[in-house]
């Protein structure tokens, strides 16, 4: 691998993680800038289990060691002990949950990119006409409305009038088709409407009406030119869109009441349980950059102005 | 026979703006072997024609086209999509501005020029990349295998240009359209481009259509010239006799506005004044009256066809009507 | 040939005399510029359709409360759980409260925090990116690097966990909106303002003499308002998201206020009871809302977009 890409990806990879530690110190510092006591609502412990609570879960140091303390276990890869879940070992709960969360994520992705290209490559391919204008209306109508509204509405119309689909938990492939699709329908929409504006300033190109020029056919000028170029601004955007599902699987998992990672991130906040609040956020956070890196990755890799020029210029 | 022959083209074409009447009435006969350039400044129109031979513009822009192109006496605005494929590359091929835009920028040279030979019936991919390493190595390219292998952005503009030859000549086509092939290089890369066509075209046989605003690239290749103002071809004829002798007002001016060495620094460059007309609107009568110095009173009225100019030479322009003479004859005398 | 009339054969030989030789010449290139931006706008039906309900939702929300004799909290539990009827247009809800007055009173505070988010994010996105470019070096080195930092943070996560340290409030979500909804502003408005820094002309103006400042607003400023003004429209939808899903989260406003987003997710038992309006009508209009200024987002930016010809 010539050693721009390597040095490209080192450069990313510690800016990732500085960015990572950032979020954990900030997210640290919030969690323990929380007025009051933590177990003050606990109904009725004696003066004498709060201190022990306390010292259990290290509370009665002084916030920098705290702090290291935090940061050692991180690196050690250990998220700590969940304040009021039952299963007390966090590491445990998001072993859990994220196969679940996982799974649901690249469904909805998946869908996202076939549906959502394959839209955006017809509307431009009939540029103005029915096709293009039915897809582009669908696509205003999917990016505005929010994937938790349009869960209600699937499960409404799909679950419970007509009863195609279960309601909610998980089990077999059923399960995961509302819960995909709603989460799906945003991204879809966003895919599609940059698809097809890509791929009209493709066609625009010069080069298309050299190709043309030259006698090859339109189909193929098509497929193994325009799309190609076409579909390299959607790579980039695979980063921000993995980010949209991976927050919209907050809502949605709670509301289809999938036990992936984000139903137990959803609960913590309701509990105000503070440890795992912070588990939370330090895995989403890590998981996105991950998802940054992977997307800018394979962006080198696939366009070769940036794997041999080191950019596009 | 004429190898192309452009007979009376008009093309209105759908702008933000409103439909503007690009192409007015444009004649042109290329002889097979010959090279003619076509002439004139940004806007006339030139460009708009050779895409119309070529079939290149979007159907949706075009608001109203008549006149007739043939190739070989084949008619080419009936043609459908299918039979175009047929057509270009193989017979008429084209050549673009700018070699950095008209190449793919993320395949490798290889791979379009191959393309470009596999469209042309249907060959092995091993003998397709040997055929392009004979194209690369015919454009004057050093070292086709490695060049090949290339990204167009590693190249330099002049390789790059070659390169679109070659892809243009893949299937051995009978008239090749150089649109201002070198405007975009320095200028000793053009000299080199156009001795690279000059020696092809020796060797295929081939007819050149030269789109030029260079007065300096026509007085080196071309047989013919062709001058196009306002939409329409408004002079014509054998290069050598236009360039020293021009006879339509536009074109003395053009030959008149060229910095030469022989001039003293005194000696101001000479533009046309004014610009050329922008088409929404077809002027009355001629179209270039308003920047004319010769204008005569019919020019307003009527819209000058072709006349005689010299022998083999034509041009549009009233100076030229049989009356004028006699008309020119009367300034002479004082005012009434 | 010209249009229509071929030359006549007799041609009186006057006309042959030559004319005049100044009446020329300033005609031909009054370089046509086109339809205009507002003009580009107002033909796009689309965008001009999304303005037109911007508007009206505006003027429902502050007048549809009063229209109505009943009050957004009057409860009347004789006629809970109504139907839309003459009487109550939208119906009622559990309560037996009038859908009509509280979908508008809750539209004040759903536009609300869409408003006010997206204005802070802009005064605090205009003034950080805009003072970054214009300084240059290394002062706007640094000051990126903190936005780059911060914007790798997904905007939810942060919000969530700032609500969960404010605690619930209408001025807390919007604060936690904002704090980290301005990066986008900032970036934007640093990048224009270093673009435009670079243009000949603004060069050209400071060969002549003019002062930084004047530069700066007779020159940078116009050419910067476009964009600007795009991502403040599009902002207001992703803000009004953003409080509906804090909603649906447990962290939306506290009553006794009422957004579209906490009537949503409180309506969303009905699907399995069988009131739907109650949750039909907060949830279409959220959808309508942000597709209204989405849609006219699009139109701006499609207006100001140089390279669109047609």
């Amino acid at each position: 691998m010539p050693s721009l890409v390597l040095l490209y990806l080192v450069q990313r990879l510690l800016s990732s993680l500085l960015t990572l530690w950032v979020i954990i110190t900030l997210t640290f510092v919030l969690m323990h800038a929380i007025p009051g006591d933590p177990f003050l609502t606990e109904a009725r412990i004696s003066p004498q289990a709060t201190a022990n609570l306390r010292a259990f879960y290290g509370l009665d140091q002084p916030l920098p060691v705290q702090y290291v303390r935090y940061l050692g276990h991180l690196i050690r890869l250990d998220l700590g002990r969940s304040m009021r879940s039952e299963v007390r070992d966090i590491n445990q709960m998001i072993a859990d949950g994220l196969p679940v969360s996982a799974l649901l994520g690249i469904e909805a992705l998946a869908i996202a990119l076939a549906a959502g290209v394959t839209l955006g490559v017809l509307a431009a391919l009939r540029h103005n006409r029915a096709v293009d204008h039915l897809s582009m209306a669908t696509a205003v109508v999917g990016i505005s409305v929010p994937s938790f509204l349009l869960a209600t509405l699937l499960i409404a119309l799909f679950a419970v009038h007509v009863p195609l689909f279960p309601v909610s938990a998980w089990g077999s492939w059923r399960h995961t088709v509302l819960p995909a699709f709603s989460l799906a329908l945003g991204p879809l929409a966003y895919v599609a409407r940059l698809t097809r504006s890509s791929m009209l300033e493709e066609l625009r190109q010069d080069y298309v009406k050299a190709a043309l020029a030259r006698g090859l056919g339109r189909w193929r000028v098509v497929t193994t030119h325009a799309l190609r170029n076409a579909l390299l601004p959607v790579v980039t955007v695979l980063g921000p869109l993995s980010a949209a599902v991976l927050t919209g699987s907050f809502i949605i998992e709670n509301i289809f009441a999938v036990p992936g990672i984000g139903k137990i991130f959803v609960l913590s906040i309701s509990d105000r349980d503070y440890p795992l609040i912070l588990a939370g956020a330090v895995v989403y956070s890590a998981l996105l950059l991950a998802a940054n890196l992977a997307v800018d990755l394979a962006y080198g890799l696939v366009d070769p102005r940036i794997r041999l020029h080191g950019g596009r210029s | 026979m004429s190898l192309l022959e452009i007979r009376d083209l008009h093309l209105g074409l759908h702008t933000g703006a409103g439909v503007v009447h690009a192409l007015r009435g444009v004649d042109l006969a290329v002889a097979s072997g010959e090279v003619v350039a076509v002439v004139g400044e940004s806007g006339c129109g030139k460009t708009v024609t050779m895409q119309t031979v070529m079939g290149l513009l979007p159907a949706d822009e075009i608001a109203y086209r008549r006149g007739q192109v043939r190739f070989e006496g084949r008619d080419l605005l009936g043609l459908s999509e299918r039979d175009w494929r047929r057509v270009r590359g193989a017979e008429i091929s084209m050549v673009f501005q700018d070699p950095l835009t008209t190449l793919n920028p993320t395949r490798t040279v290889e791979s379009q020029v191959v393309e470009a030979v596999q469209a042309h019936g249907a060959v092995a991919a091993s003998r397709a990349r040997r055929r392009t390493r004979e194209l690369l190595a015919q454009v004057g390219i050093p070292a086709p295998e490695f060049v090949a292998r290339r990204y167009p952005f590693q190249l330099s503009g002049g390789m790059r240009q070659r390169i679109l030859i070659a892809a243009a000549l893949a299937g051995n086509p009978r008239l090749l359209i150089a649109d201002e092939p070198t405007t975009a290089l320095d200028v000793t890369i053009q000299a080199q481009i156009l001795a690279l066509l000059q020696s092809l075209r020796r060797r295929y046989e081939m007819a050149i259509v030269l789109v030029t605003h260079n007065l300096g690239v026509v007085a080196e290749m071309a047989d013919r010239v062709a001058v196009m103002y306002a939409g329409r071809v408004v002079e014509e004829g054998p290069a050598h006799q236009i360039l020293s002798s021009p006879a339509h007002p536009y074109t003395q001016g053009l030959l008149e506005g060229i910095p030469r060495l022989d001039r003293t620094r005194e000696e101001k460059l000479l533009p046309i004044r004014g610009a050329p007309p922008i088409l929404l609107t077809e002027p009355a009568g001629c179209a270039f009256m308003d920047r004319c110095t010769h204008a005569m009173g019919i020019c307003a009225a009527f819209s000058p066809p072709m006349f005689p100019a010299a022998p083999a030479q034509r041009s549009a322009c009233f100076l030229h009507h049989p009356a004028a003479a006699a008309g020119s004859q009367r300034t002479a005398q004082p005012a009434e | 040939m010209s249009a229509g009339s071929p030359l006549p054969v007799e041609l009186p030989p006057e006309l042959f005399r030559p004319l005049p030789a100044e009446r020329h010449a300033e005609t031909a290139a009054v370089a046509r510029r086109g339809p205009g931006i507002v003009e580009r706008l107002r033909k796009n039906r689309l965008a001009m359709a999304g303005l037109v309900i911007i508007a009206g939702l505006t003027i429902l929300a502050l007048l549809g409360p009063i229209i109505v004799p009943y009050g957004y909290d009057e409860q009347s539990l004789m006629e809970n759980n109504e139907p839309p009827s003459w009487r109550h247009w939208f119906g009622t809800d559990e309560f037996g409260r009038d859908m009509f007055a509280r979908t508008w009173t809750g539209a004040r505070i759903s536009l609300f925090v869409g408003f006010s988010a997206a204005l802070l994010d802009l005064l605090i996105g205009v003034l950080y990116g805009g003072l970054s470019g214009y300084l240059g070096g290394w002062a706007d080195e640094g000051m990126m690097r903190v936005v780059d930092l911060l914007y790798g943070i997904p905007h939810l996560l942060s919000t969530i966990l700032l609500m969960v340290v404010l605690g619930p409030g209408l001025f807390t979500i919007i604060i936690a909106m904002v704090a980290t909804g301005w990066l986008g502003m900032a970036r934007l408005v640093r990048g224009q303002v270093l673009q435009l820094r670079e243009l000949d002309y603004v060069e050209a103006a400071r060969a002549l003499g003019f002062s930084r400042a004047r530069i700066l607003l007779a020159h940078i400023l116009p050419n910067a308002v476009g964009p600007v003004l795009v991502n403040l429209t599009l902002t207001v939808p992703a803000a009004i998201f953003t409080e509906a899903a804090l909603s649906f989260l447990g962290l939306g406003v506290p009553l006794p206020l009422a957004s579209w987003g906490t009537m949503t997710a409180d309506a969303v038992v009905t699907i399995f009871t069988g009131q739907t309006w109650r949750l039909f009508f907060p949830a279409f209009m959220i959808s309508l809302t942000m597709m209204a200024f989405n849609v006219f987002g699009d139109g701006l930016r499609d207006a100001l977009d140089p390279r669109l010809k047609r």
